[in-house]
């Protein structure tokens, strides 16, 4: 068990907890089609601790979040 | 028969905008960047078939800012007979689930299947004619860009209703949406609501638990039953229903396809030159605006106003046997100050064009990402640079557009740092006073004031973010990051139009009936009509004012009368300064020249870069912010900035020993 934050570039895993995040920022992935238990994989990462870009496998849905919030969502290596 | 309204609902970034150009007569703004649909538009529908409802694109009917919660309102509180569901098929699974949402609702529905090419690259063929078997709905396959398949959707406009969608949640949500619908008391009280109810809708929440407290009971108990949150409960099981429309409707094949998305991505957001390459974009932007194109058509037009059209209304006039005072008033008032800010339509539309291409492109999202870690730092959000730069264009959508800022902390100082992103409307004034003064950099001076702006913006920022922080100061950033498009001809020239016409507009309305006022004000004196300028009523405004204005370097009664009037609206600025010269825009350069240095020049390019809000501005601001007291402070602060920043400018640059 990992946090998203630490997953090497190009790494596929899969998002296994989102409970401790922010409630709206949680609604807003579940509508953009990141569950629990959905494939993911770390695309991009901003400098300076800047915002970091995930892609959801399934349907190639790329999001962009910050790196504060991956650390509070958990994933593991499949 | 009355009109029928129909609601035009979907994704952001799924060509909804598009579509509603392609049906309806009149224009609507696109961008590709989630939430540039800032407010609902209403459209005629070609053929008058009714009007067209045009509403800001969301992944849910589950609002998180101020402008997704127009849908959940619209669907709750305003009549409407039947709705568009647009599609991207290429994002299926992500789409339906709002479409399962729209079902529940019940009312007649269509869906506008786009972006199917995007899914073949992919290699996904969806079957358009399956999923309106699965859906039993009508499905058109539309391409929204090029308006392809959008007639077929239009003539067969659906008006039969529709079997309501019934997802099943399971055992004990489905009891309590049961004990819901008994005792909430709402006449047009139905199973969706309660299920968005239950799901945590704010808008229902808001109206729900004000007539029936009770309701927050059950959702409690459910939550609790369930062991999870409700929302994500039921945000599975329509995905799961989602998953399994998709799995009936596609079928997938393996392709090799190279990813231009990807391949783009790579160097616009990467992490080094990510910044440089924003900033270079820029750069480039303004080049071609006022160097390349801009100034020689800018040229070309004001040969013909100062030329032949001046020289042809002179003599139709004196051939029409008209007063001198009539002829003095059309000639030196209003074809001096309406002509002086005509001759940069030109300019005005080039830039318009460069924001609306880098919207529609998808580039914007990229903006916000590579922009978020600085805007954090003051306080704000990636998202914020978004209506920033939609403000070099006109504060005004810039204002409106800060309404995708999901936070209102962060959607108010964004508002406040507006007034300081310098708008197309200030152009004219730098493009005389850059091109007199500093013609040989004039893409870069003009930059400088660009930059200036940004930077005094995220100080203002920082303050703001201090002055409005709360104790559990949160921020949301989520940014979609749609696939880069080619914006397609139409679509970008429609949008430019759309913007530009008002400053079109702004000239045959505010700036001429202002040319005329000030070109009276200066004919007109204490001693009467037609006295020396200098004993004119504007001289004596415009006197009390410069006074103020002596250690900022351009304490003249010209630069003073300009500054009042340029409130009205920033270009009457040019207008005035015409008028009191008495001249046409290219010889302004050279009277201007007698009366201002290079320094004082730019430190008056700083001062009205800063100085107030126009008056479309203030008033968007005070729709938007909801109390006079901080429109007040959003209006006036930016005196006090402009008077420091201008001061510091000519006094430094005076001791520097520059003139």
């Amino acid at each position: 068990m990992m946090d998203l934050a630490t997953v090497p570039m190009n790494q596929p895993v899969v998002m296994t907890n989102m409970n401790h995040i922010d409630d709206r920022l949680r609604r807003r992935l579940l509508a953009l089609g990141f569950y629990e238990g959905c494939p993911i994989i770390v695309r991009r990462k901003a400098i300076f601790q800047g915002p970091m870009t995930i892609e959801q496998q399934d349907h190639h849905q790329m999001v962009a979040i910050r790196r504060s919030d991956a650390k509070r969502i958990e994933v593991y290596v499949p | 028969m009355t009109t029928q309204r129909i609601a035009l609902l979907g994704n952001p970034n799924t060509g909804k905008t598009s579509l509603f150009n392609r049906l309806t007569n009149s224009y609507a703004h696109v961008g590709n960047w989630s939430g540039v649909t800032v407010d609902k538009k209403i459209g005629q529908l070609r053929g008058n078939r009714g009007q067209l409802i045009d509403l800001p694109g969301v992944y849910d009917l589950d609002p998180l800012s101020a402008d997704e919660a127009v849908v959940a309102r619209f669907l709750m509180e305003d009549s409407f007979d039947s709705m568009i569901n647009i599609i991207d098929a290429s994002q299926l699974e992500r789409n339906l689930q709002l479409t399962a949402q729209l079902l529940e609702i019940g009312k007649p529905l269509q869906i506008g299947l786009n972006m199917m090419d995007v899914a073949d690259h992919r290699g996904m063929k969806v079957d358009p004619v399956r999923l309106a078997s699965v859906l039993q709905v009508d499905v058109f396959p539309i391409v929204a860009r090029t308006g392809d398949g959008c007639d077929v959707l239009l003539s067969s406009l659906q008006q039969e209703p529709q079997p309501v969608l019934r997802i099943d949640y399971g055992s004990e949500t489905e009891q309590a949406i049961e004990d819901i619908l008994e005792i909430v008391d709402m006449p047009e009280m139905e199973r969706w609501m309660a299920v968005q109810y239950l799901a945590g809708n704010r808008v229902f929440v808001d109206a729900l638990e004000q007539r029936t407290p009770q309701v927050a009971t059950i959702r409690k108990q459910l939550e609790q039953q369930l062991g999870r949150f409700v929302h994500a409960h039921i945000t599975e099981c329509r995905r799961h229903w989602a998953v399994a429309t998709r799995a009936a409707v596609v079928t997938e094949e393996q392709t090799t396809r190279t990813n231009w998305t990807e391949r783009i991505d790579a160097v616009v957001t990467h992490p080094i030159l990510g910044l440089p390459i924003f900033f270079a974009i820029l750069y480039l932007l303004f080049h071609v605006t006022f160097n390349w194109i801009g100034s020689p058509m800018s040229d070309l037009l004001d040969g013909f106003i100062a030329g032949p059209l001046s020289k042809g209304l002179i003599s139709l006039l004196s051939t029409l046997g008209a007063s001198p005072f009539i002829q003095d008033l059309l000639v030196e008032g209003v074809v001096a100050g309406v002509g002086g800010v005509l001759v940069f339509v030109p300019q005005i539309f080039v830039l318009f064009f460069f924001i609306s291409f880098l919207e529609d492109s998808g580039y914007m999202a990229r903006v916000a990402i590579v922009m978020d870690r600085f805007m954090q730092m003051v306080g704000l959000n990636g998202k914020s640079f978004i209506p920033m730069i939609i403000g070099f264009g006109c504060n005004v959508p810039g204002i409106m557009a800060a309404r995708s800022v999901e936070e209102e902390r962060e959607r108010l100082v964004t508002i406040f740092i507006s007034p300081f992103m310098s708008c197309s409307a200030r152009l004219p004034i730098y493009a005389i006073f850059a091109g007199s003064f500093f013609a040989t950099n004039q893409a870069l001076v003009v930059l400088s004031l660009y930059i200036l702006g940004i930077v005094l913006a995220l100080i203002a920022a920082k303050v703001f973010s201090k002055v409005l922080a709360a104790e559990d100061a949160t921020s949301l950033f989520l940014v979609e990051q749609p696939p880069y498009r080619i914006p397609q001809g139409l679509t970008l020239w429609r949008s430019t139009w759309q913007k530009g016409k008002g400053f079109v507009r702004k000239a045959g309305t505010f700036i001429f009936g202002g040319s005329v006022v000030i070109w009276l004000l200066a004919y007109t004196g204490p001693g009467g009509l037609d006295v020396n300028m200098n004993d004119s009523f504007l001289a004596m405004i415009g006197g009390i004012i410069a006074t103020v204005l002596v250690p900022l370097g351009f304490g003249t009664w010209q630069a003073g009368a300009a500054l009042i009037t340029g409130f009205l609206a920033k270009e009457v600025v040019v207008s005035t300064m015409a008028i009191i010269y008495a001249v046409n825009e290219s010889e302004l350069g050279r009277h201007i020249a007698q009366q201002f240095t290079p320094l004082s020049a730019y430190s008056f390019m700083v001062f009205v870069l800063l100085y107030v809000p126009c008056l479309a501005t203030v008033a968007v601001i005070r729709r938007e912010v909801g109390s006079a007291k901080w429109t007040w402070i959003a209006s006036l602060y930016g005196l006090f900035v402009a008077y420091g920043v201008a001061f510091i400018i000519y006094q430094t640059g005076q001791w520097l020993g520059f003139a």
